[in-house]
């Protein structure tokens, strides 16, 4: 292998690799109840209730065993029903459907710390 | 009298001992070995019976009714020939709950292809995709990335932190379902978190555990040119992506912890593809990610020959055809494949007797590889000599499948006639041992069948 070849394939592993961030599989995970999250769930999730909601803002407040929290929700932010407890099917969700009171689980996104990848709220 | 008293006394004390000596000859065995107490599974043996057996309060399936042990824990049109109607991959032939949108049978039944909605569940009639099963060996080198764990053929098929762990949770929600409703607790439950730890140490225990260091002393003509042309990156260009014919990148060239890497080769464009010509719905794949970015990640090498069909949608049959693949214009025309252009100057461009040559030394590494296997699952069989036939049975399966497979990647490729002898003689050996009952001639045969495995990889590859 020539030097000339190394070089080139080297540039083109910088050009062409994003190196995406290794990316868990997101239409499953609507069909996880709340907490079983494998791998998440109690380690890198919150588990908690929304205090307030600000729709200006597109975020809301959520209170935590330990702490309270303001969490953004972006365009990509998956929003999810989770029905499981009334054994029916879990639905998608909008920004709407995040209320006062209602039990929610965040898995925040790693590539934007202050917004969610996915919400999952109790539903009936 | 005295005498007749004394005889009959004698003849007494005979008898008290020869019924001492019957019952010591029945009792003694007995205290000398007493039965072996069966040992405590292994966090890997329990895994095992959850891969094999457990179905999750779902459909009937289990993780290996598509990653069969006998078939390279992946799954052929040809294995699938085999099976009965009842077999629980047809279950959507079966179940009318399942009949619309969970399976295409025609497309499983000729092409092995298994339906999946890693785009979302929301339009089940037409966002799907038809994927290969992709086998589960060697997965202790070829799932690490710099950028996480890669599961899958786009490299995120698994929920929650998207490790291998996880996989069987996104697995039960998409293929072991009652109801296309996927309700937990209704159509299945999902796995515990002690049998995700169990089911990913089985994985993890399967088939390779370290990459192999090329070059190997190849002693066939063919396979040893393919291996320089495999290893040359002005001319076949494979070791940059495929390093040490595994999956992860060259780290000279990819950086040390690169790993197993993503692409977009073009694969979704090559024209006249089996499923697609079968005239049924087949959407195009659009891979890592939602919605996906056109990417791939890289398969392993060492274990393709015999895991055909290739590419995530079972596109190409042989491996000579996949390794023509890289000549092609779907290939040339990829994103992955302009880059190489850029940085090399040239497409890789391989004549007939190249891509051959190629295709040998993947068959020779893949039989080096059956060989190796079927040892290891053999030594299994000998250190259990005094487990029961039940425990051993499964094993002598694999390790016959693996020779089987050495022999079929030989024959198929014409090469190295005299070691296909010694696999055939090894393959004999293993069949005397699937059927006997007698645990000491199982071993020996076991220790044959090592012995022709020995003769096999000698005439393959130098030490």
């Amino acid at each position: 292998m020539n030097g000339k070849s190394i070089l080139g394939i080297m540039l083109a592993a910088l050009l062409c690799l994003n190196f995406a961030v290794g990316q868990a599989q997101q239409t499953t995970e609507k069909f996880i109840p709340i907490g079983m999250s494998p791998g998440v769930s109690g380690k890198s999730s919150y588990l908690g209730s929304i205090t307030s909601v600000d729709p200006a803002a597109k975020s809301f407040s959520m209170q935590t065993d330990s702490d309270s929290k303001i969490i953004g929700v972006a365009p990509t932010t998956r929003i999810w029903l989770d029905r499981s407890k009334s054994r029916k099917p879990n639905l998608d969700g909008e920004f709407g459907a995040l209320e006062a009171g209602s039990r929610v689980e965040i898995m925040m996104d790693p590539s934007a710390p202050t917004k969610a990848a996915w919400i999952k709220i109790e539903a009936d | 009298m005295i005498g007749a008293v004394g005889k009959y006394s004698t003849v007494r004390q005979h008898s008290k001992t020869t019924f001492a000596v019957i019952l010591l000859t029945f009792l003694l065995p007995a205290c000398k070995m007493p039965p072996k107490p069966t040992p405590e599974p292994t966090l890997v043996e329990i895994g095992e019976q959850i891969f094999l057996n457990e179905t999750f309060a779902g459909n009937g399936r289990t993780c290996g009714t598509c990653h069969r042990p006998t078939d390279n824990f992946g799954l052929t049109p040809s294995f699938i020939a085999t099976l009965g109607d009842d077999d629980p991959l047809f279950v959507a032939e079966t179940n009318p709950d399942l009949a619309n949108n969970f399976e295409n049978p025609v497309l499983m039944r000729e092409f092995a292809l298994i339906l999946e909605n890693q785009d979302g569940f929301g339009d089940l009639a037409n966002n799907f995709n038809m994927r290969g099963v992709p086998h589960t060996l060697a997965m202790r080198t070829s799932i690490d990335s710099a950028a996480g764990p890669r599961t899958g053929w786009s490299g995120d098929g698994a929920p929650g932190d998207g490790s291998l762990r996880s996989f069987a949770t996104g697995a039960v929600i998409q293929h072991f379902t009652k109801t296309t409703n996927r309700i937990p607790g209704v159509d299945f439950r999902l796995p515990t978190d002690d049998e995700l730890d169990a089911l990913e140490a089985f994985q993890l225990s399967l088939g390779r555990q370290a990459e192999i260091s090329l070059p190997l002393p190849l002693k066939g003509i063919v396979a040893a040119r393919g291996q320089e042309i495999f290893l040359d990156n002005t001319l076949g260009k494979c070791n940059a992506c495929h390093f040490n014919a595994g999956a992860n990148g060259n780290p000279a060239i990819f950086g040390p912890n690169a790993g197993n890497l993503n692409f977009n080769t073009g694969v979704e464009n090559l024209p006249d593809q089996p499923a697609v010509l079968s005239g049924g719905k087949v959407p195009p794949d659009d891979g890592f990610g939602t919605p996906g970015n056109g990417e791939f990640n890289t398969p392993t090498l060492v274990e393709a020959a015999d895991t055909g069909p290739f590419f995530h949608n079972n596109s190409v049959e042989t491996i000579e055809g996949s390794v023509a693949f890289y000549n092609g214009d779907a290939f040339t025309n990829s994103p992955a494949g302009q880059l190489l252009i850029g940085a090399t100057g040239s497409a890789i461009n391989l004549d007939a007797t190249q891509v051959v040559a190629v295709a040998a030394f993947l068959r020779v590494i893949n039989a080096l590889e059956n060989i190796r296997s079927s040892n290891e699952l053999l030594e299994r069989v000998i250190a259990a000599e005094d487990r029961a036939e039940r425990f051993v049975t499964p094993i002598l399966a694999r390790a016959r499948s693996e020779t089987r497979d050495a022999l079929d990647v030989l024959r198929g490729g014409g090469l190295h006639p005299q070691s296909v002898a010694r696999l055939m003689a090894a393959l004999d050996f293993i069949e005397q041992a699937q059927s006997t009952t007698k645990a000491k001639r199982r071993t020996g045969y076991a220790r044959d069948a090592i012995a022709e495995h020995g003769r096999a990889r000698n005439d393959l590859s130098g030490p």
